[in-house]
C-alpha cells in the first residue's frame, strides 16, 4: 500500500508544478505586456506620421496664406520678379554689353576709341505648351538698329529623342561661334569667327536637329548636329555671301568624354557647305574642328584650355571695279583660321587668360594668300557679382599689311532679371 | 556538348542579370543628397546618380553632355526645385523630354512638402543680393526635412513601380525608424544649448539652425552671394567681441581665407561642415552628413558656453 502512495506521488508533484506554471492569470498578464507593447509601437508610428502630416498641412496653411498676401499686390510692387507670381509672363532677363575700345588705328569702325553701348539684349523664355518652347534675343547697340539675334522655337517629345529647333538661332557649330558674347572668356571674339562668321558670331533663321547617344561607355559622349540655314554670314563675314537663297547645311559631331568628376573634354568636328556666289549653290565648303579641356577646381577654381580651327575650301575671285582683271582667273583657296585660348579663374572673384589668333585672308590675289592677320590678346575679369563683371584686354594685333595695332578694351557686362543660356 | 552546355548557362546568366539591371528604376537627382535618400528608399530596386558632384557649389553647377544623356534615359528626375539650381532649366531643356520638365510625370521636386524658411515678402531686388526668391532652398540640412524627403521619394516611386510599392514603402519605414531615433538624440544633445549662436559664410545653414535650436544671422557675405569684404570682417570681428559667438560655419566647397582670418582675429573655432552626402569621406550617407555636422556644431557650442 505504502508503495502504492508513493508511486502515485511523482505523479501528483508533477501535476501541482504544472498547474502552478500553467497559471492563466500569469499567461493572461504576458500576453496583455505583448499587447501593450505592440499598440506602444503602433502609437508611436502613427504620432509620427501624424506630425509629419502636421507639417504638411501647416506648410499649405501657410502657402495659402501668402498666396492671398501676394494675390494684393501689384506688379509694381513685386520689382519686376515676374517668375514668382502665378502668371504666365514669360521669364525675361537684360544682358548689357558697355565696351571702351581704344587703339592705334585711324579706322573710324564701330566702338573704335570710343565707350559705347555695343550691345544690349533684351531676352525672353518660355514654354508655350506641353511640347514647344520659344525662345528669343533682341539686340540693340549704339551701332545699329534694333534685329533679331535668336528667335527659335524647340520641340520636345520628337521621334526617336532627337531635339529641334526652327528659327533664328546661333547654329551650333564650334564652340565660339554658337556662343553669345556675354559667355565668352574674351571682349572680342577670336579673329577666326569675327572674320568666317561674322563680328557677333554666327546667327541664321533654319533648322537644327540634334540627338546625343553614348557608345563604347556613358563617360564618353557623342552629338550629332544637322541643320538647314538661309544662306549667308554674320555681318562682315566672308565665309559665305550674301544671297539668302543660296542655303546652307551644316553639321557638327560632338565627343565629349567624362574624364573625371571635375575634368572634361570636348572634341568637335564641323563641316558647313553653303554659297559665296550668288549665281551657284553650295560651292563653298568649310570644315572644322575644335578641343576644350575643362578642369573644375575647389572653391570655384576652373581651367579652360580651348582652340578651334576652321579652313575654307571655295573659289576666290579678285575684282577690279567688279570686274575680274584681265588674266586673272578664279582659282580654289583654302583660307584657314584658328585660336587658341587659356584662361583661369582662380577664385570666387578674377580670373585671366591668353588668347592667339591667326587668320588668313579670304578673296586675295594669288600671290597675296598667304597673307594673314594674327594677335595675341591678354585679359583679366573682375566678377563683381554674379550678374555683374568687368573684363580688362590688352591685344597687339598684326595687321594684313604688316601693320602692329595695341588695343585696350574696357568692358562691363551686366545682367537683370531671369538669363540663362542654354546648354552648349 | 559540354562545352556548349556551359556557354548556354553563361549567356542565360548574362542576359538574367541584363534583365534584372534593365528592371530597375534610373533616377538621377539634381543633388547628391537626394540621390542617397532615393538608394536608402530605393535600394536594390533603382540605379541613383546626380548631376551636382560632391564637392560643388550646387549654384554653380555646369552640366555636362554625359548629364543631358543621363537625364534623357532617367525614370525618374528628383530635384530641389525652388531656385537654388539656376542650371536644371537649361539642363532640361536640353534633354527635349516635357516628362522631366515641371509638373511632367517623370519630376519630383522636393521642396512641395517642405515648409519653406525665409520666404520673401513683398518687393525683392538684387540690390539686396542673390535673394533666393521662393524661400531659403537648403532644407535638406534638416532631419526633419529628410523624413518628409523620404516620404516624397517613396511615394513616387511607388507611383511609378506599383509592383514594388510595398518594398519602397518598407524601406522607407525602416529609414525612418532609423532618421526618428537620431533625431530624438539630436534633440537631447542640443537641448541644454539652446540659442548657441553661429556666423555662417552663406546663408544656408537655417534649416539646421532652426532644428538645433541654434541661431546663425549673421554671415561672413556681407549680402547674399557677394563675397566677404575686408570692411565687413571688421564689423563681425567688433561683432564678436561683444556678442556671444561660439564658431564660425562654411561650407568646404567655398574659400574658406575670410572664415579662418576671422576666426584668428576673434578665436572663434572654424567648422568647415559638407553640404551634401560624399562631400567628404565621413559624410557618406544621410544621417553619417548630419551627424558630422551636428556633432561639430553641438561641440563647438558646448565648448563656446563653456568659455562664458
Amino acid at each position: 500500500m505504502r508503495l502504492r502512495n508513493y508511486s502515485f506521488a511523482p505523479l501528483v508533484l508533477f501535476g501541482v508544478s504544472s498547474v502552478c506554471s500553467a497559471d492563466p492569470a500569469v499567461d493572461e498578464l504576458h500576453a496583455l505586456r505583448t499587447q501593450v507593447q505592440e499598440l506602444s509601437e503602433a502609437l508611436a508610428s502613427v504620432r509620427a506620421q501624424l506630425e509629419t502630416q502636421e507639417r504638411v498641412i501647416q506648410s499649405f496653411q501657410k502657402e495659402v496664406q501668402s498666396q492671398q498676401q501676394d494675390a494684393t499686390v501689384t506688379v509694381r510692387d513685386v520689382g519686376g520678379t515676374v517668375s514668382s507670381a502665378p502668371t504666365y509672363v514669360p521669364d525675361i532677363g537684360v544682358v548689357a554689353d558697355i565696351t571702351g575700345i581704344v587703339t592705334e588705328s585711324d579706322e573710324d569702325e564701330e566702338g573704335n576709341d570710343r565707350l559705347s553701348v555695343r550691345e544690349l539684349e533684351i531676352v525672353f523664355g518660355h514654354d508655350i505648351d506641353p511640347y514647344s518652347r520659344l525662345d528669343v534675343t533682341v539686340s540693340i547697340s549704339d551701332f545699329e538698329e534694333a534685329a533679331i539675334e535668336e528667335a527659335y522655337l524647340t520641340h520636345s517629345g520628337l521621334p526617336f529623342d532627337i531635339y529641334g529647333r526652327l528659327g533664328r538661332m546661333h547654329p551650333r557649330i564650334g564652340i565660339a561661334a554658337a556662343q553669345h558674347r556675354d559667355a565668352l572668356f574674351t571682349v572680342d571674339e577670336p579673329l577666326v569667327i569675327e572674320q568666317f562668321f561674322g563680328a557677333e558670331g554666327f546667327s541664321r533663321t533654319g533648322l537644327e536637329l540634334s540627338d546625343i547617344f553614348s557608345t563604347i561607355s556613358d563617360d564618353v559622349v557623342h552629338e550629332i548636329i544637322i541643320g538647314l540655314l538661309e544662306g549667308g554670314a554674320g555681318e562682315g563675314g566672308n565665309l559665305f555671301g550674301e544671297t539668302r537663297r543660296a542655303p546652307t547645311v551644316y553639321g557638327r559631331l560632338r565627343n565629349a568624354w567624362d574624364i573625371s568628376d571635375s575634368s572634361v573634354i570636348d572634341l568637335g568636328l564641323n563641316a558647313l557647305l553653303g554659297s559665296a556666289d550668288e549665281d551657284t549653290s553650295f560651292e563653298t565648303r568649310a570644315g572644322g574642328v575644335d578641343l576644350r579641356y575643362q578642369h573644375y577646381g575647389a572653391a570655384f577654381r576652373k581651367l579652360t584650355l580651348q582652340s578651334e580651327l576652321f579652313v575654307q575650301d571655295r573659289d576666290t575671285a579678285v575684282l577690279e571695279d567688279g570686274e575680274l582683271p584681265e588674266g586673272l582667273f578664279e582659282f580654289r583657296q583654302k583660307p584657314l583660321g584658328l585660336y587658341a585660348l587659356a584662361n583661369y579663374r582662380f577664385g570666387q572673384q578674377w580670373e585671366a587668360g591668353l588668347r592667339y589668333d591667326y587668320v588668313q585672308a579670304v578673296n586675295r590675289a594669288e600671290e597675296q594668300r598667304d597673307s594673314f592677320e594674327s594677335e595675341y590678346s591678354a585679359f583679366l575679369t573682375f566678377h563683381q557679382s554674379e550678374f555683374a563683371r568687368w573684363r580688362l584686354q590688352y591685344q597687339l594685333a598684326t595687321l594684313e599689311t604688316g601693320e602692329e595695332d595695341n588695343r585696350f578694351f574696357l568692358q562691363g557686362t551686366f545682367a537683370i532679371g531671369t538669363h540663362k543660356h542654354n546648354l552648349q | 556538348m559540354k562545352h556548349s552546355s556551359v556557354v548556354f548557362a553563361l549567356s542565360l546568366s548574362l542576359v538574367s542579370a541584363q534583365a534584372a539591371a534593365a528592371e530597375k528604376l534610373e533616377v538621377v537627382s539634381s543633388l547628391p543628397t537626394y540621390a542617397a535618400l532615393v538608394q536608402e528608399v530605393g535600394g536594390d530596386l533603382v540605379t541613383t546618380s546626380s548631376i551636382g558632384g560632391a564637392r560643388f557649389n550646387p549654384h554653380f553647377i555646369e552640366p555636362r553632355p554625359s548629364d543631358v544623356l543621363r537625364l534623357k534615359r532617367a525614370d525618374l528626375f528628383v530635384h530641389s526645385g525652388l531656385d537654388l539650381e539656376a542650371w536644371r532649366g537649361p539642363l532640361v531643356n536640353a534633354t527635349g523630354r516635357a516628362e522631366v520638365k515641371p509638373g511632367g510625370e517623370r519630376e519630383l521636386d522636393l521642396s512641395r512638402g517642405i515648409h519653406l524658411l525665409n520666404v520673401p515678402r513683398g518687393a525683392v531686388s538684387r540690390s539686396e543680393g542673390d535673394i533666393h526668391l521662393f524661400g531659403n532652398p537648403h532644407y535638406w540640412l534638416s532631419p526633419e526635412n529628410g523624413l518628409i524627403i523620404a516620404d516624397e521619394i517613396a511615394e513616387k516611386l511607388a507611383e511609378l513601380d506599383p509592383e514594388h510599392a510595398a518594398l519602397y514603402l518598407g524601406n522607407r519605414d525602416r529609414f525612418r525608424a532609423r532618421l526618428a531615433g537620431r533625431i530624438e538624440q539630436w534633440k537631447q544633445q542640443s537641448r541644454a544649448l539652446t540659442g548657441a549662436e553661429f556666423i555662417g559664410y552663406h546663408d544656408q545653414w537655417i534649416y539646421l539652425m532652426e532644428f538645433l535650436g541654434f541661431t546663425m544671422e549673421k554671415f561672413l557675405e556681407p549680402k547674399p552671394g557677394i563675397p566677404p569684404t575686408p570692411r565687413h570682417l571688421l564689423l563681425l570681428q567688433q561683432y564678436t567681441a561683444s556678442s556671444p559667438v561660439v564658431g564660425i560655419v562654411h561650407a568646404t566647397f567655398y574659400p574658406d581665407d575670410a572664415a579662418r582670418a576671422l576666426g584668428e582675429r576673434s578665436g572663434l573655432p572654424v567648422l568647415a561642415l559638407p553640404q551634401n552626402v560624399g562631400e567628404i569621406p565621413e559624410a557618406a550617407d544621410y544621417i553619417s552628413l548630419l551627424e558630422y555636422d551636428i556633432s561639430r556644431l553641438i561641440g563647438a557650442a558646448q565648448r563656446g558656453r563653456s568659455h562664458e
